[in-house]
């Protein structure tokens, strides 16, 4: 899991680097207790294979509709368990990252191409936790696999240690970068990558249990067809990215035509959805809040001037609302309940105070703007108000490295 | 009413099935049944949940499966899966013609039976009858690729006798290179399933099918939202198209003559859905204009004019904000080229502009010339023919023009209400 290497994460650095630390002192330990009981022979064949299979993983890299890529190679990992010793694979893995991120990301982004590295440091060390559960695949100490379907049942077994291990640290490093909680993390992950998951776990297996008894083979077969099956969780995720991208474009061109409300739209859907994430609201309630947050003045086109009655809302809410596509998203657009009349989620109130707040900002900075909405609400009450004034704490705090 | 040489033709094919099934049955009837039960099963649900992978339009799963049968149990087996294989519940409830679904029956046992003729001829060998032996490489290969081309002969023969065309000019369209490719992958997992049905690893076979099982639906999901982004796309357009009540619809209507167009010129598939959300994006750059600038029944001033040409280029970089729009971008910028090399904003001559921005061009300058606007009223569709015609090979392109004024003469547009 790469973050985007926005200001926010350059906050957490020595946090950053101090869970790396601890998790590489966890993995040692690990390493130790599995050399204990089985020595490592090194393979230069299977290392070969190894770095190649990781590298054509890493290549197809699944991006999240929020942005976030993710690398999963749980089941080159596994292969590698099985048919290497841990060290062989932890190189592998530690090769194949370090060269896909300097060469795909450093000519582009240097702090891209540095966080996929880190990120890479993070991988390499899962690998080494995983070390005493090989010993699960490989019975007596020997380097002879299980065989039978009870090889199957172990790999099921270490991979899904594996999957929860890397959530855990994933969502770790997310949470130490600030933001949300662990659990929170690993549950937004969670959702899209099940299927992604379930697809390494189950080729990994399978093709272990066909190479124990029928040849080496199925290990280059089964890496085709798992490239192949994320693919098509890839063309998901990226036409879920083709939405938002789109709906993101357009509220720009409706903006187009009131030059000092250039980039609001953007401004308040980030801060819109932060606030919404730290109130603790599901992936799909964030997904509806970036929507109306982008589309929320699309009521204002054409018009000119102020607009205190909150036409513009209704109006814009009818527009969104016509989309099939973004049928619940109307109801965050539309006005406050005294005058909709309509019952309204709290995305609703989120996205009109961050929306409220971002006019503020612009007139008079952002402390000034928290203190007019803490007045105008009568202190800080209400957990909106509360998740948007730690944001903006949080933002002033880091506004050195801010954007 | 099926031609009577299509009807013709699939009875020779269900004969030659047939014939080869029954020769096959007492040559290599499956000695142990079980397994060959569990892949017609599995071909049955794959196929009445019809799979969609990503890499081409629909190939069945159940390829995999017939090729499994073959490899594992023998010919026999592989025509059984096949016969298992067209018998999609769907077709029947959408009452496809019984020709169709006999023969999709004929050709695929037929494909299957010769492909097993191949895999024994070449000295492959059955996996139950030798566990051990493994898969023979070249035979394995070779049967795949009779069945694949078999069945791309069989299906391309059958569509020709029905649409009365050459079947090298149906073979090209159907696009069955990237078929091959999908039909490859498809071997691959049989010749998996083949080795665990070997190994009676059943643990294993289902967790090699749950992933497809997975994708299937994400793709699923996939399909459904790829169709519906065009229609999203419409929507907010119009919506944000309405504040001008001179190009109100002008967008959308852009739109269905330029897919008409670039379906008389026989474009392909890809290219039309791209041309559509091209043509409904290609004023998006517009809207950045002041609304008096836009309705100004006046003449107007060289800033004016500047701001207005200026609205391809805006329009790009906006669509260029979105990855999935990126070949939308040349097509967006230049739809206000001119043929010879007159128009904004970079000046292209003739080739040089992207082809579907030319055909863009034509459906913009028509939809405009019959369309009210502040300072005219629109033309009437004879004076815009006439129009069309006479700034042919100077501002449009001239084979593209001739093309439309055939289009708009045949009659009423499809979709402009």
């Amino acid at each position: 899991m790469v973050p985007r290497p926005t200001d926010k994460h350059y906050m957490g650095m020595p946090g950053q680097a101090l869970f790396l630390v601890a998790l590489w002192v966890l993995a040692a330990g690990g390493l130790w207790l599995a050399w204990e009981q089985r020595p490592p022979d090194f393979s230069p064949v299977a290392a070969a294979g190894l770095v190649a299979a990781f590298f054509a993983v890493r290549l197809m890299t699944i991006r999240l509709p929020r942005g976030d890529d993710v690398y999963v190679t749980v089941a080159v990992g596994l292969v590698g368990l099985a048919i290497a010793d841990v060290a062989t694979v932890m190189a592998a893995f530690a090769g194949a990252a370090s060269v896909e991120s300097v060469a795909r990301f450093a000519p582009s982004s240097k702090a891209g191409a540095l966080f996929r590295l880190l990120d890479g440091v993070r991988g390499t060390a899962v690998i080494g936790l995983m070390a005493p559960w090989q010993l699960l695949l490989h019975p007596h100490a020997t380097s002879n696999l299980q065989s039978g379907d009870l090889i199957i049942a172990w790999l099921l077994a270490v991979g899904f240690i594996w999957v929860v291990v890397d959530l855990l640290t994933i969502s770790a490093q997310q949470s130490i970068s600030g933001g949300q909680s662990v659990v929170q993390g690993m549950s937004t992950l969670l959702r899209p990558l099940l299927s992604v998951y379930l697809v390494h776990v189950s080729m990994a297996a399978v093709a272990v249990r066909l190479y124990v008894e029928s040849g080496a083979w199925s290990l280059p077969v089964a890496l085709l067809l798992t490239l192949i099956l994320q693919n098509s969780f890839n063309l998901f995720l990226r036409i879920r990215r083709a939405y938002s991208d789109t709906i993101g474009a357009l509220a720009h061109a409706a903006e187009l035509d009131r030059p000092h409300d250039s980039g609001h739209a953007r401004r308040v859907a980030d801060l819109a959805v932060a606030v919404g994430r730290r109130m603790g609201l599901s992936s799909l309630e964030l997904e509806r809040i970036g929507y109306a947050a982008l589309l929320h003045d699309i009521g204002r086109m054409g018009d000119v001037g102020e607009d205190p009655s909150g036409v513009h809302a209704r109006r814009g809410a009818d527009i969104v609302g016509s989309v099939p596509f973004l049928k619940d998203v109307a109801p965050l657009i539309d006005g406050p309940e005294e005058t909709s009349g309509r019952r309204q989620p709290i995305g609703a109130d989120i996205v009109r105070t961050c929306s409220h707040y971002d006019r503020l900002r612009g007139e008079r900075g952002a402390e000034a703007a928290m203190e007019a909405l803490a007045i105008e609400a009568g202190g800080l009450q209400g957990r909106v108000l509360e998740a948007l004034d730690e944001i903006v704490r949080a933002k002033t705090l880091g506004s050195g490295v801010g954007r | 009413m099926t031609p009577r040489i299509t009807r013709a033709y699939t009875g020779l094919t269900c004969g030659l099935a047939l014939a080869l099934s029954l020769l096959l049955f007492r040559a290599s009837a499956p000695s142990l049944w079980l397994p060959v039960l569990a892949l017609v099963m599995l071909t049955v649900v794959t196929e009445n949940f019809a799979f969609e992978l990503p890499i081409v339009g629909s190939v069945s799963l159940s390829f995999a499966a017939i090729f499994a049968a073959l490899l594992y149990s023998g010919p026999f087996a592989a025509i059984l899966c096949a016969l298992a294989a067209s018998s999609n519940l769907e077709d029947f409830r959408s009452k496809k013609p019984l020709t169709f679904r006999v023969f999709n029956a004929g050709q695929l046992a037929l494909s299957a039976g010769l492909a097993g003729l191949v895999y024994f001829g070449l000295g492959g060998r059955s996996l139950v009858a030798e566990p051990d032996s493994g898969i023979h490489l070249l035979a394995a290969t070779s049967a795949a690729l009779t069945i694949y081309i078999s069945n791309v002969l069989l299906v391309g023969l059958f569509v020709s006798t029905l649409q009365h065309s050459k079947l090298s000019a149906v073979l090209r369209e159907q696009g069955f290179l990237s078929y091959g490719f999908s039909m490859m992958v498809l071997a691959l997992l049989g010749v998996m399933v083949a080795q665990l049905l070997a190994l009676g690893s059943w643990w294993g076979l289902l967790l090699l099918i749950m992933p497809f099982l997975a994708a299937r639906r994400t793709f699923r999901v996939y399909a459904e939202l790829t169709e519906a982004y065009t229609s999203t796309v419409r929507s907010l357009v119009t919506a944000i198209e309405a504040k001008d009540p001179y190009t109100r619809g002008h967008s959308e209507r852009v739109a269905v003559y330029a897919r008409r167009l670039a379906e008389r010129m026989a474009f392909s598939r890809a290219d039309l859905d791209l041309l559509e959300r091209a043509a409904l994006l290609h004023d998006v750059g517009k809207i950045g204009i002041e609304l008096d600038t836009l309705t100004s029944p006046a003449q107007l001033s060289a800033e004016e004019v500047r701001a207005i040409r200026q609205h391809p280029v805006i329009g790009s970089e906006l669509v260029g904000d979105v990855e999935f729009l990126s070949d939308v971008v040349p097509i967006v910028r230049h739809h206000h080229e001119r043929f010879d090399g007159a128009g904004y904003p970079d000046g292209l001559v003739g080739e040089s502009i992207p082809l579907l921005a030319r055909v863009l061009a034509v459906a913009d300058s028509y939809d405009a010339m019959t369309s009210d606007r502040a300072y005219r009223p629109g033309m009437s569709q004879e004076q815009a023919l006439v129009e069309i015609a006479r700034v042919a090979g100077k501002q449009l392109d001239r084979d593209m023009a001739r093309q439309f004024s055939a289009l708009i003469a045949d009659g009423p547009v499809e979709g402009i209400g």
